[in-house]
């Protein structure tokens, strides 16, 4: 059986995979269903849902359009997340392998770093990096992948340190190939699956965090998140809910997805590691 | 009578056990000429192992000396040792596990080619079905993955992979072990035509002394990390002096006639 077929058999995987699919066909058809500047002004302030045919989620404080923001605020969303757990994993497993595979100082010394990042909450991490260095997207996704990169290279080290006792890795010594080359290229390609099982909660964790930093302002003020749009709606809180509801659902239901999926992966990969 | 080609003495490696520390090899001498075949012999824990690590720098010995083709092994370091490498190689026991899961057969024995220079980027993939050809294999299992083949294939990769860079000496850890017979006496065979052809010395570590027997010129048998005896291949094991000797002779008398008058047969 195909790991596609497989994948697709757990319930919780296809519902993680519906709901990834939407958010990725809201990110992608953004600026084809919106192709304006989704903070302009599209019709009356405060327009509830569901009573115009062009503004089906209705309007803001200002004006704008409810689901033009919300689709767009996909794409900061899904940009933000995937980048920032990219980063946190590819710093991650380099580190952890170095630390692992180096042993001795080495070790200890990027442990020890580590454990000063692990320490401080990434959250408050990612507040300070953004208010020193100004908001921006990049800014953002560094300051992100700056608190979330600790978990990869613990369990990386920890895969590598049972991988270097290999025999293949004595085998690659015995050639006289470069440490360097051994740890890269023989070692953390098969450290690998484990470090990328995390994924899916990184991934998860980064929306979260960016929509917790634009909700407090530090977004990326030239864009549309659902952060800074849950913040906008605070202050019409009690006359007009929907507008801090709906990016809500949205978020909600996005994290939602991106855990099934990861879920259903880790799932898929047990049952095939079972087997072989 | 020619230099040796390697010289090991005194070479000691002990490891701690909680208080205590544990000789697993302690104070063994030998040496090895040019295209000759020294077998290891000894119970498990006997210290076979721990010595073909040693003299490949695997690991680091607490005493003792290695000598190889003439110079200081234990001296060289980095690039020079790594670039030493090229002329001494090892055949693992578990062919599964001496390669990396996700390689194939084309990667194994490109890396040796280009580590060392052997061939040129545009040389290299002739060089490989060159190699491949030399051990017995066909040229397109190039493609194919390491997991793919079977274990007899793979070990004779294991050998293409340690002869691409033209060694004088093959460091053999129980490298039939793992196969079957049939396989196993291909793989004798196959070792034989190599040292004949190229003069390659090998250290052959294995318990099997029918094995030993067919294929090694003197033994040398180990008994808690010391040496027990030594000597002539033939005359040891036909008549050996030392406990440990006598011991393993008489612990696989059945295995050690077929195997025997097996590889005797193909000769």
């Amino acid at each position: 059986m195909s790991p596609l077929r497989r994948f697709l058999l757990t319930p919780e995987a296809i519902a993680g995979a519906i709901i990834l699919l939407a958010l990725f066909a809201m990110a992608l058809s953004a600026s084809l269903f919106f192709p304006g500047d989704p903070q302009a002004i599209a019709g009356p302030a405060l327009l509830p849902p569901f009573q115009h045919w062009s503004l089906p989620l209705g309007t803001d404080r200002l004006g704008r359009d409810v689901q033009a923001e919300l689709f767009h605020g996909a794409r900061t969303s899904l940009a933000v997340g995937l980048a920032a757990a990219a980063a946190a994993l590819a710093v991650g497993a380099i580190v952890g392998t170095l630390a692992g595979f180096a042993g001795g100082v080495v070790d200890e010394v990027l442990m020890r770093v580590t454990d000063a990042f692990q320490t401080v909450p990434s959250f408050l991490l990612a507040l300070a990096f953004v208010s020193i260095v100004g908001p921006s997207l990049g800014v953002v996704v560094a300051a992100i992948a700056l608190g979330a990169w600790t978990g990869p290279a613990r369990v990386a080290r920890a895969e590598v340190l049972s991988i270097r006792e290999r025999d293949f890795v004595a085998g690659a010594r015995v050639i006289g190939m470069h440490p360097l080359e051994i740890a890269f290229r023989e070692v953390l390609p098969n450290a690998l699956p484990p470090v990328l099982a995390l994924s899916s909660v990184i991934v998860a964790a980064a929306i979260l965090t960016e929509a917790a930093l634009s909700f407090l302002g530090l977004g990326d003020p030239n864009r549309v998140t659902w952060g800074g749009m849950i913040a906008e709606g605070r202050a019409v809180l009690r006359t007009a809910p929907f507008l801090s509801i709906i990016p809500g659902i949205a978020l909600v239901l996005t994290v939602l997805g991106v855990y099934l999926a990861g879920e259903g992966v880790v799932e898929t990969t047990a049952v095939r590691r079972s087997l072989s | 009578m020619s230099r040796p080609l390697l010289a090991v003495s005194g070479l000691t490696k002990r490891y701690r056990r909680g208080d205590k520390t544990i000789a697993a090899v302690d104070d063994v001498s030998f040496d090895i000429r040019p295209g000759e075949t020294l077998a290891l012999a000894g119970p498990s824990g006997s210290g076979k192992s721990t010595i073909a690590r040693l003299v490949l720098r695997l690991i680091e010995p607490d005493a003792g000396r290695i000598e190889f083709e003439g110079g200081d092994f234990l001296a060289l370091n980095g690039a020079a040792l790594r670039a030493r490498r090229a002329r001494l190689q090892m055949v693992f026991q578990d062919p599964l596990a001496a390669f990396n899961p996700r390689a194939t057969v084309a990667r194994v024995l490109d890396d040796p080619l280009r580590i060392h220079d052997v061939a040129s980027r545009r040389e290299r993939p002739r060089g490989i079905a060159a190699l491949l050809e030399r051990v017995g294999l066909s040229a397109d299992l190039a493609g194919r993955a390491i997991h793919e083949i079977s274990g007899g294939q793979r070990q004779r990769i294991a050998i293409a992979r340690a002869i691409a860079t033209k060694p004088s000496l093959i460091v053999l850890d129980e490298a039939v072990s793992a196969l079957d017979v049939s396989v196993r006496r291909q793989i004798l065979q196959l070792l034989l035509d190599l040292q004949r052809e190229e003069r390659i010395a090998f250290l052959f570590i294995s318990h099997d002394l029918g094995v030993i027997s067919a294929i090694a010129h003197r033994i040398v048998i180990l008994d808690a990390g010391r040496v027990a005896e030594s000597g002539d291949a033939r005359a040891v094991i036909g008549a050996p002096q030392s406990a440990i000797g006598k011991a393993l002779v008489a612990a696989a008398p059945k295995l050690n006639r077929t195997s025997t008058q097996g590889t005797a047969d193909r000769q």
